[in-house]
């Protein structure tokens, strides 16, 4: 690229860029403003695919307006963006699933019942379901891989492991010096209590202490309360 | 000041003063939420609420600061009265009262959502009405005397226009979450590596010609330059934004190359060291140079000088 420079400009009268030099600067940025809105054509087309467009339901759209109504996202983050202030919802749905989300939403401040908490907004059931097929509808979204593998996923050894880490468990208790200090540390937990005692635990927590402030898990599957039990039971 | 309009930029001032220390206080109030873990004030103006007001004070005050100071610039490039002080009043209350209602309805949970443009799609619309008062009063002011219109007022407007339309593509509510940030980001990025930096190169430039003497040629060449520089590597460096939100893949390379060359852009406005400008203006009377190093160390060194030390004009 050669530019053509004006030496001759000690009057002062012209120019410091000669036409040329302009041609190309306007000319370039002009073509970049195009590749731009080519690049805008070809991902709009594609992004029809990439979020599984064809799964907006009705009521996505208006979990979508649920979470916009409540302002969500200058607390919360999605795919990235938002207030950094409370975690990031992209794969929520994917991490914690349907039965969670919808007790947290329903009574957020028993879930974290210390620290930072989010305001009960008191949101109808029919709230919580759109909102929750949003969440499920943003889980799906294909943000090339970000963020990175579920929390926790690494050290999920065993399905019990994995109950535990996906519930949340560790907001309040500790297993191994890793947890919450809130509720008593599990890392011994089978040796002292049974397997039976456990699952009691899980589905009523206040049948052992009436003024617990543990939430129940009943919602959960079975099978997963099994497997829960059966990995504190062995933790020896 | 040359002009009695120009006094129309005090009220701009003062109000965007007055919302800039609202402002703080929100900050300061958010950051003690982020702080503190116990909030006493949860259920009244939650973290949320408090990082809305704040953010949208930001903007505000700084959208009133920049019209202001266009005001003020605008009469003294074009070396007329402003067209109409009447219509710059009523423009000025349109943004307040917009504004503030915005503000105390985010305390009643009225919010579009959106960070940043959290405003109610009818106050996104009032905005609109006082942008389009905004540039009709100063297209009008411009080209009452169009002989005396310049370079660095055309930028200005330039940059309003931009600001403007790319403001369109934050107010309707898409279905899709991938689609509506797709745009967002055409306000929220293109304002701040787009728009705005044309405002400021123009308004910089001005500032320059009026206090270092270098000549009006010369720092408009730059200004020139920079503005090509910014929309050149900016527009498809919107690109950054678009790496995980649903977007292709080829993303990641075009945001990376473009958004890592938007730095080169500040480098004309070293100008504005002092320096710099007393440099120039010995180049300027001494020898033959041409001050487009910022174009050249970008396209013929293909490099970017990393200190203003390091920074030469090239002689020809």
């Amino acid at each position: 690229m050669t530019f053509v420079i004006d030496t001759t400009l000690a009057d002062g009268a012209k120019s410091c860029i000669m036409p040329s030099t302009r041609t190309i600067l306007w000319a370039t940025t002009l073509l970049s403003a195009l590749v731009f809105l080519g690049m805008t054509v070809d991902s709009l087309r594609k992004m029809g695919a990439r979020t599984h467009a064809d799964q907006l339901s009705a009521q996505v759209v208006e979990g979508k307006w649920v979470w916009q109504h409540y302002d969500c996202n200058d607390c919360h983050t999605i795919l990235g963006i938002g207030g950094y202030y409370a975690p990031d919802v992209t794969k929520s749905y994917a991490i914690r699933g349907d039965a969670w989300l919808r007790q947290f939403l329903k009574e957020p401040g028993k879930m974290y019942p210390t620290g930072r908490q989010m305001p009960n907004f008191h949101l109808a059931e029919a709230q919580i379901d759109s909102l929750v097929a949003y969440l499920k509808w943003v889980s799906e979204v294909d943000t090339n891989g970000w963020p990175p593998a579920p929390q926790g996923a690494a050290r999920a050894e065993s399905p019990g492991t994995k109950i535990f880490l996906a519930q949340h468990c560790n907001t309040c208790h500790s297993i191994r010096g890793s947890g919450g200090t809130l509720a008593p540390d599990l890392s011994r937990e089978g040796s002292r209590q049974t397997k039976d005692w456990i699952l009691v635990q899980i589905n009523d927590p206040r049948s052992h202490k009436p003024d617990s402030i543990m939430p129940s898990f009943k919602r959960l599957p079975d099978s997963d309360k099994e497997d829960l039990a059966d990995y504190l039971a062995s933790l020896k | 000041m040359r002009y009695k309009s120009q006094k129309i930029a005090r009220e701009y001032f003062l109000a965007a003063l007055a919302l800039f220390l609202l402002q703080v206080i929100f900050g300061i109030l958010g950051s003690i939420k982020y702080v503190w873990g116990y909030d006493p004030l949860l259920n009244v103006i939650p973290f949320n609420v408090a990082r809305a007001i704040h953010i949208n004070l930001l903007v505000f005050w700084l959208l009133l600061a920049l019209m202001g100071a266009t005001y003020y610039m605008v009469a003294d490039e074009i070396k007329t009265e402003i067209y109409s002080v009447k219509l710059a009043r009523l423009q000025l209350a349109i943004l307040l009262v917009s504004g503030v209602t915005a503000i105390v309805g985010y305390l009643f949970r009225w919010s579009f959502g959106m960070p940043f443009l959290e405003q109610p799609t009818a106050i996104k619309l009032a905005i609109v009405v006082a942008a389009l008062i905004f540039l009709a009063n100063v297209a009008l002011t411009m080209f009452t005397n169009h002989h005396t219109l310049t370079r660095t007022t055309a930028t200005l407007l330039g940059g309003m226009v931009m600001l403007s339309v790319m403001f369109l593509f934050g107010i309707p509510f898409m279905p899709n979450l991938s689609t509506q940030y797709y745009f967002w980001w055409w306000v929220i990025h293109l304002w701040v590596e787009g728009a705005w930096e044309l405002i400021a190169a123009s308004l910089v430039g001005w500032a320059l010609i009026k206090v270092t003497g270098v000549s009006r040629q010369r720092i408009e060449g730059w200004v020139f330059a920079e503005v090509c520089l910014v929309l050149l590597t900016g527009i498809i460096g919107t690109g950054h934004h678009y790496y995980w939100i649903g977007t292709p893949q080829y993303w990641l390379w075009w945001g990376a190359i473009f958004s890592a060359a938007e730095p080169i852009t500040s480098r004309p406005s070293i100008l504005s060291k002092p320096s710099a400008c007393k440099r120039e203006r010995f180049r300027e009377t001494s020898s033959r140079t041409v001050p487009i190093w910022a174009a050249n160390s970008w396209l013929v060194r293909g490099r970017v000088t990393s200190t203003p030390s390091e920074v030469r004009l090239p002689d020809f």
